[in-house]
């Protein structure tokens, strides 16, 4: 006995219409909704746990001089400013060698014959930040010794393997004066310092290691917070001499010499400045927390603390006051990541953000008019792999955490927190679900 | 040990609301809810299977394949619309099953060799409701979700054959398998708190297993009359969890089933079914399935199967049916009632020498379930295909 084929055919045909009939009906399933609790097998219960850092923190460590000042391209100037001194110190690059003049018959043609006859340094600084209630007066002048952009520093000229050379006088030797120009705030946001032309031919000697300028505070007491340097050179072309034009030199290197740099409090935590420091620090959560009486009625106390159990875990930090010429003039981020290899700091590897992908912004009075803020840095995923014992790619899980700026060096301003020891100490937060275990009915 | 600065404890206040899916809120107790392995005829005719005089493939009812002269595979699809209320609140749900697909093969004439894989109890369900975690200062807002997803299966292998001329018996063994995945998921409205609040997981996972055989048999005593019975007895069912379930392995001891039903010709044309089951849901060994379980729970069903004429290729059957149930399971001990009232018809779209080759039933149901505070009402639509001379 067979099945026809003109009947399995139309078989066929219903069976598909059908089937896809009931299909569609499976796709659009629907939740009804109700009232009951009566139906949840388990009532879990949220909630916040504070340890103080006795119980969980230890070995802190903050090390320094990650990145240096050069690497900022802006920061003060500043003679005595509460105790603070600091200088900015350029080297321009070369001068342009050839520019495009309007010869005699009026025709634009490049002209690489250009001489040199003078030209001024511009000093553009930041109006908002710079502390400056009365005109200020900053004096320029030609650095006479060898120096190196990225090492210098308020005693030392070069830094390099194998060459450290002091200045012959702290804060960039002796140098040949140049100028004087005034910052005045209601005036504008530049300085403009005139420059001969027997120094303009001295710093168009490219070779010459002890070319520059260091622009210096005259007055006491102010801060100006410079954001460029320019050299602006006027020139004579060879195609019309009758005519003068202006060229710019870039600031090549420029960075700042300042003193004194304050060392770490023993009971702070610091994070930034330039050269940047950083804070390491071990966590050990605890395992066990004790309950109240109407969770332990529920529960088994003390209640452990899985990592399945974590639901948030944030390191809570105070802030602390930081020194006036310190004080960071915009808001920072700040970072944390887990130190994956500590035993090779200060280069131990860092893992990624454990926060979000911009840090967590610090506002700058958190460290002038409002110290005692508290920062807090997300270390969920830090400390669920520390309950576990490994990572999510099954690699042991690192111990220890890093707090850095985001992007470090970011201003000489540095954000300081209040240390073990201290009644604002790092607490750790976390946010604990816990229920009895799902069963079947 | 750590000392505790600060411990606030605030426990998740459900507000509401909360909500369920499945074929019924009651797939959330004990095993879930029951499934009838049966096709659309049966559906139409009032849940009658034994001393059915239409031949059909049925776990755990050789006998009714008797009279399947060809290889034969059949299946049947269930979409189903309901509506319930649960004291103050009313909801919708809706879903599809696959109850039922069947393998006959006949030996001889005489004897039949059955295969069927079939749905026992639905265990996908769901709640949630909305609550608040009180954070410090902050009031988090939480969503609660609990589902449960899965369900038992039988797979039973069978052989029946005719004694005589007008009593046959046949046999089954089979086994219960199934799985269940229960999870407890706790989000976080992070929009009110600055970092991230990753969500709670808790959960597990189980796996069934059991054993299960039964015998039926069927008497003709006159030509106008079926008698049947069967019974079918099962093991004890083992809910294993998985290695990383923190869950307990369960034992249920699942009770002997008992159904009769007859089949009578009351003139050329109109038949009338009868039938009732019955099976002891009590002391099933596991005291939490027990608070659920409804005790002695009896089915009784019946139908009229009237043949108008023809249609397609063969006989066009007209089926009325009513089915009142107890529930094996309930939300709480008071039990659970399903009443249903059913229409149906069956296409033969192919056949050779009398015998179908291809045919099509289809049930329509009107049905209500009651238990405690919550009235369930739906609609079901059972479709079978069955196909023979494979």
């Amino acid at each position: 006995m067979r099945l026809p084929l003109r009947g399995l055919w139309r078989l066929g045909v219903l069976c598909a219409a059908l089937v896809a009939a009931l299909v569609q009906a499976g796709c659009e399933e629907q939740t009804p909704t109700a009232v009951t609790e009566d139906l949840f097998p388990i009532a879990p219960r949220t909630v916040e746990v504070l340890f103080p850092f006795d119980d969980f923190g230890g070995a802190v460590q903050i090390v320094g001089g990650y990145g240096s000042p050069a690497e900022l391209g802006a920061g003060p100037v500043a003679t005595d400013f509460e105790g603070f001194n600091s200088r900015a110190i350029v080297r321009f690059t070369n001068y342009p060698t050839t520019a495009t003049v309007r010869d005699t018959s009026g025709v634009s043609r490049p002209d690489s014959a250009l001489t040199f006859i003078g030209g001024r340094i511009v000093v553009f600084y930041d109006t908002l930040t710079s502390q400056v209630e009365t005109p200020l007066s900053i004096s320029a002048g030609a650095t006479s010794v060898s120096w190196h952009g990225p090492t210098a520093s308020w005693d030392v000229a070069v830094d390099t393997i194998g060459n450290r050379t002091p200045w012959p006088e702290p804060g960039g030797g002796p140098v040949v004066p140049i100028g004087e120009g005034s910052a005045d705030l209601l005036q504008g946001d530049s300085i403009v310092i005139p420059v001969d032309s027997a120094q303009v031919a001295l710093w168009g000697d490219t070779l010459d290691t002890t070319r520059g300028v260091l622009i210096q505070a005259v007055d006491p007491g102010r801060r100006l917070d410079v954001e460029s340097v320019r050299l602006r050179v006027s020139a004579i072309p060879s195609l019309n001499p009758d005519t003068l034009i202006e060229v710019s030199a870039f600031a090549g290197d420029i960075t700042f010499l300042f003193d004194p740099l304050p060392d770490p409090a023993p009971d702070g935590l610091r994070i930034g400045g330039a050269p940047a420091w950083r804070t390491f620090l071990t966590i050990d959560p605890p395992r066990f927390v004790e309950a109240t009486a109407p969770i332990c009625a529920e529960l088994q106390c003390p209640i452990e603390i899985t990592a399945a159990r974590v639901n948030q875990a944030e390191l809570i930090l105070t802030s602390r006051e930081v020194p006036v010429a310190f004080q960071p003039t915009d808001t920072t981020s700040i970072d944390v990541r887990a130190v994956v290899a500590p035993q090779l700091l200060p280069k131990a590897p860092l893992g990624p953000p454990l926060g979000s992908a911009l840090g967590q912004p610090a506002p700058p009075e958190y460290f002038s008019t409002q110290p005692g803020s508290q920062l807090v840095l997300p270390v969920t995923s830090f400390v669920r792999d520390l309950l576990r014992g490994r990572t999510a790619s099954g690699e042991p899980a690192p111990d220890m955490l890093a707090l850095l700026a985001f992007f470090e060096p970011i201003s000489l301003g540095f954000q300081s927190f209040e240390g073990p020891g201290t009644p604002g100490a790092p607490v750790l937060r976390l946010v604990l679900t816990i229920s009895g275990t799902v069963e079947l009915p | 040990m750590t000392r505790l600065l600060r411990f606030f404890l605030v426990p998740v206040a459900l507000l509401g609301p909360v909500a369920a899916s499945g074929q019924s809120l009651l797939s959330a107790g004990g095993l879930g809810l029951r499934v009838e392995p049966v096709d659309a005829t049966a559906r139409a005719l009032g849940g009658v299977v034994t001393g059915s005089m239409t031949p059909r493939i049925l776990p755990g009812y050789p006998t009714a394949s008797l009279d399947l002269l060809a290889p034969s595979l059949t299946f049947t699809g269930q979409p189903s619309w309901g509506d319930f209320t649960l004291e103050d609140q009313e909801g919708t749900y809706q879903g599809t099953r696959f109850p039922l697909v069947g393998f006959s093969i006949p030996v001889n004439l005489r004897s039949v060799i059955t295969l069927t894989l079939a749905s026992r109890f639905d265990q996908r369900w769901q709640v949630s409701g909305v609550g608040t975690a009180e954070l410090g200062e902050v009031t988090v807002t939480t969503d609660d979700v609990f589902e449960s997803e899965g369900g038992l299966s039988e797979l039973r292998a069978g052989y029946a054959r005719w004694l005589s001329a007008n009593v046959a018996v046949g046999a089954t063994v089979g086994l219960y398998r199934g799985k269940v995945n229960r999870t407890f998921i706790r989000q976080f409205d992070t929009a009110s708190v600055a970092n991230p609040i990753t969500a709670f997981v808790n959960g597990g996972k189980w796996t069934f297993f059991g054993p299960t055989a039964s015998v039926d048999a069927q008497w003709d005593p006159i030509r106008l009359l079926r008698v049947g019975a069967r019974i079918s007895w099962s093991g004890t069912l083992e809910a294993k969890p998985t290695i990383d379930t923190e869950g307990s392995r369960r034992e249920i001891e699942m009770p002997l089933e008992i159904s009769v039903g007859a089949t009578a010709i009351l003139t050329p044309g109109l038949d009338v079914s009868l039938g009732l089951e019955t099976a002891n849901w009590s002391e099933l060994g596991d005291p939490a399935f027990d608070e659920t379980a409804s005790g002695r729970v009896t089915s009784i069903g019946a139908g009229l199967e009237w043949t108008a004429g023809s249609f397609w290729a063969g006989e066009f059957p007209l089926r009325l049916g009513y089915r009142r149930s107890e529930l094996p399971f309930a939300l709480d001990a008071d039990g659970a009632l399903e009443t249903i009232w059913s229409a149906g018809f069956g296409v033969i779209m192919a056949q050779s020498q009398g015998f179908p080759l291809a045919t099509l039933d289809l049930a329509g149901e009107l049905g209500s379930r009651d238990s405690g505070p919550l009235d369930e009402s739906f609609r079901r639509v059972s479709l079978t295909f069955r196909i023979s001379g494979l």
